[in-house]
C-alpha cells in the first residue's frame, strides 16, 4: 500500500507538478513588459540604476537559472510580494482566501456525490422507465447549462425575487457563524458549482451499474432466486461503485475551474475571485501563486482519489 | 452509412438537437439579413428598453438592439467553438498519432505533457494566458485550442495502439509504406468515428468555455457581441433584477446550443457504436 502511494507521488505527481511550474514560469516570462519596465521614463532614474535593479532582481540570469532560483524560493514558502500598493506577501494573501475556496469546493463535491450516486442508481435500477428518461434528460441539461447562467438564474429567483437567500457574499463583519448561516451562504454557490458534477456522476453511475448488471455473476445471483433488489443493491452496486472513485480525481480540476466563475458571481471571498482581481490588475506574482496553489490542491486531491481507489480495489495496489 | 443514419434517426433527442443546431447555424450565417438593426449602433436615447415591436428583445444599456447582437453573437460563439476545436484536433491528432504509433520514450514524454495540461484547472490557466496576451477573439480561439489538445491526443493514441497491431497495417508495412502514410492514410480513417464524436462534444465545451471567459471579461472583448460578454454587461444587480431581457436570451442561447450539440454528440456515439445493439438485446 505505502509502496503504491509513494510510487504515485514520485513517478506521477512530482514530474507533473514540476512540469507545470516550468510551463507556467515560461508563460509568465514571455509576458510583455518586465518588472523594471515601469522605471523607464521616470525622470530621476537613469539607465545605470535600471541595470542595477535588473541585476538585483536576477533578470540577467539565463532562463533555467531564473526558474531554479524561483523554484527554490517557492519551496521555502516565499511566493514574492503582491504588485499592488499593499506589497503584501503573496503567500499570506493566498492563505487568507484558501479556506473559503476549499469550503465551497468540498461542499459542492459532497453535494454532487450525495445526489448524483442515488439518482444514478435509481435510474439504472429502473432502466427505460419514465424516471430513467427524466434523469437522463436532466443530466444533459445539467452538463450543458453554463454555470454563470445557472448561477445568475438562482440569484435572480431566490435572492432578488423571493428574497429567501443572500445575493452572495460570505458572513458580514460581526455576523455570528452559525450552522444555519453557513447553509444560507453556501446553498446557491454550492448548487451552482455542483450541478454539472451531479449530472456527470449520475450519468456515470447509471452506465457503470448497467454494465455490471449484464455480467455473469449477476445472472448466477438471479438464477439462485434472489430478488432484483438484492441483486442490484447488494451484488451489483459494490462493483459498480469502483469505477466511480476514479471519477473523483478527474472532477477536481473542473470543480476549481468552476469555482472561478461561481465565486465571481456570488462575491465569494476565495481564490477564484482573487484570481480574477489579480488578472485584471496584471498582478503576476499573485497570479503565479494562485496557479501554483491550485496545482498543489489538485495534486493532493488526486492523491486522495488514488488512495481511496487502492483501498477499495486491492488489485490496483499490486499492479 | 444508411444504417448509421437509421440508427441516428431513431434517437429523438439527437434528431431534435440536430434540427435546433442547424437553425442556429443558419441564423448565424444569415445574421446580416435577419438582424433588424446594426448590432453595434448605440442609441443613448433608447437605453434599457423592454421588448417592443421595434426591438423584439429590447435594448441594452447603450441602446443597442439585443436581438441583433444575439444573432451576431452566435456567429462569434459558433466560430470560436469550431476554430478552437480545429486547433486542438490538429495538435492532438499529430501528437496522439506519434505517441500511439511510435510508443517508447516519445510516447512517455507526450503523455506526461498531456497529464500536465489535463490535471490543471482549465479556466485558471486560460484567464492567466488571456491576461498576459490580452483578450481578443483570436487569442480566445488559440487559448481554447491549445489548452484542449490532450483530449483528442489521448483518444487518438488509444486508437493507434489498438489499430497498429491489425493485419491491414501489417500488410501496408510489408508493402513498404512509410510511417507517415501508414499513420494518416491507413490508420487515421479507421479512427474517424470516435474522433468525430469527441470533436462534436469538444465544440460544445469550447462554446461553454468561450462564454465563460467572455463572461469574466477575458474572452471576446466588447464592442463585438458574444453571448458571454452580453451576459457580462448584465452583471450589475439592478440590471439582473429589473431587466431580465438583457441576460436571459444570451444565457438561453448558450444553453440551448450546447445542449443540442451534446445531444447530437451522444446520438453520433450511439449510432457509431454497434455494441449498443447487443446490450439492448441483452436487457
Amino acid at each position: 500500500m505505502w509502496r503504491y502511494i509513494i510510487r504515485r507521488i514520485v513517478v506521477q505527481g512530482i514530474p507533473v507538478l514540476l512540469g507545470f511550474t516550468f510551463l507556467l514560469y515560461l508563460v509568465i516570462t514571455i509576458a510583455p513588459g518586465s518588472p523594471v519596465t515601469h522605471l523607464r521614463g521616470v525622470p530621476n532614474i537613469d539607465e545605470e540604476t535600471i541595470a542595477r535593479r535588473e541585476a538585483q532582481l536576477g533578470l540577467n540570469d539565463s532562463f533555467p537559472v531564473q526558474y531554479l532560483k524561483w523554484l527554490g524560493r517557492v519551496l521555502r514558502g516565499d511566493l514574492g510580494l503582491s504588485f499592488d500598493s499593499s506589497r503584501r506577501p503573496v503567500a499570506e494573501l493566498i492563505m487568507e482566501r484558501m479556506p473559503a475556496t476549499i469550503l465551497l469546493s468540498l461542499s459542492s463535491i459532497i453535494l454532487a456525490w450525495l445526489i448524483g450516486i442515488p439518482v444514478g442508481i435509481l435510474s439504472a435500477r429502473y432502466q427505460y422507465s419514465v424516471l430513467d428518461y427524466t434523469v437522463t434528460f436532466l443530466a444533459f441539461v445539467g452538463i450543458s447549462i453554463p454555470s454563470f447562467f445557472f448561477g445568475l438564474l438562482l440569484l435572480y429567483v431566490f435572492a432578488l425575487r423571493l428574497n429567501l437567500l443572500p445575493a452572495g457574499g460570505f458572513f458580514m463583519a460581526g455576523e455570528a457563524r452559525t450552522l444555519l448561516g453557513y447553509v444560507k451562504y453556501l446553498l446557491l454557490p454550492g448548487i451552482t458549482l455542483g450541478l454539472s458534477d451531479i449530472a456527470g456522476i449520475a450519468r456515470y453511475m447509471r452506465s457503470s451499474l448497467l454494465e455490471v448488471k449484464g455480467q455473469d455473476f449477476l445472472r448466477t445471483a438471479r438464477a439462485k432466486g434472489l430478488t432484483e433488489n438484492v441483486v442490484v443493491y447488494k451484488h451489483a452496486l459494490r462493483n459498480a461503485l469502483l469505477p466511480i472513485l476514479t471519477l473523483m480525481g478527474f472532477t477536481i480540476p473542473f470543480i476549481f475551474s468552476g469555482a472561478v466563475i461561481v465565486e465571481n458571481i456570488f462575491a465569494w471571498p476565495g481564490l477564484g475571485s482573487l484570481a480574477i482581481q489579480a488578472v485584471n490588475e496584471r498582478n503576476y506574482p499573485v497570479i503565479m501563486g494562485i496557479n501554483l496553489m491550485f496545482a498543489v490542491l489538485i495534486f493532493l486531491g488526486n492523491l486522495v482519489a488514488d488512495i481511496s481507489y487502492a483501498i477499495a480495489d486491492p488489485r490496483i495496489r499490486y499492479e | 452509412m444508411d444504417k448509421f443514419w437509421r440508427r441516428f434517426r431513431r434517437n429523438k433527442l439527437a434528431l431534435t438537437g440536430l434540427c435546433i443546431l442547424v437553425l442556429f447555424i443558419l441564423s448565424a450565417i444569415f445574421a446580416p439579413l435577419l438582424a433588424p438593426h446594426d448590432p453595434n449602433r448605440a442609441n443613448l436615447r433608447n437605453r434599457n428598453k423592454p421588448p417592443s415591436r421595434e426591438h423584439p428583445f429590447g435594448t441594452d444599456d447603450m441602446g443597442r438592439d439585443i436581438l441583433s447582437r444575439l444573432l451576431y453573437g452566435g456567429r462569434i460563439s459558433l466560430s470560436v467553438g469550431l476554430v478552437s476545436v480545429g486547433i486542438s484536433l490538429t495538435i492532438g491528432l499529430i501528437l496522439g498519432a506519434i505517441a500511439g504509433y511510435f510508443g517508447g520514450a516519445i510516447d512517455t514524454v507526450i503523455m506526461r505533457l498531456a497529464d500536465i495540461f489535463y490535471s490543471f484547472p482549465f479556466l485558471i490557466l486560460a484567464i492567466t494566458i488571456s491576461a498576459i496576451f490580452g483578450p481578443s477573439i483570436y487569442n480566445t480561439m488559440m487559448i481554447l485550442g491549445i489548452l484542449s489538445w490532450p483530449g483528442p491526443a489521448r483518444l487518438l493514441r488509444a486508437e493507434f495502439l489498438k489499430l497498429k497491431t491489425t493485419d491491414f497495417v501489417a500488410a501496408a508495412t510489408a508493402l513498404g509504406a512509410n510511417p507517415r502514410r501508414i499513420m494518416f492514410r491507413h490508420i487515421l480513417p479507421n479512427a474517424f468515428s470516435p474522433l468525430l464524436v469527441s470533436a462534436t462534444l469538444g465544440v460544445a465545451s469550447a462554446i461553454l468555455s468561450e462564454a465563460g471567459l467572455s463572461f469574466l471579461g477575458l474572452g471576446v472583448p466588447p464592442p463585438a457581441p458574444s453571448w458571454g460578454n452580453m451576459l457580462n454587461r448584465a452583471r450589475p444587480l439592478h440590471i439582473l433584477a429589473g431587466m431580465p431581457w438583457m441576460w436571459i436570451p444570451p444565457g438561453l442561447a448558450v444553453f440551448v446550443v450546447v445542449l443540442s450539440i451534446n445531444f447530437v454528440g451522444d446520438g453520433l456515439r450511439d449510432a457509431f457504436d454497434p455494441r449498443q445493439d447487443q446490450t439492448q438485446q441483452y436487457e
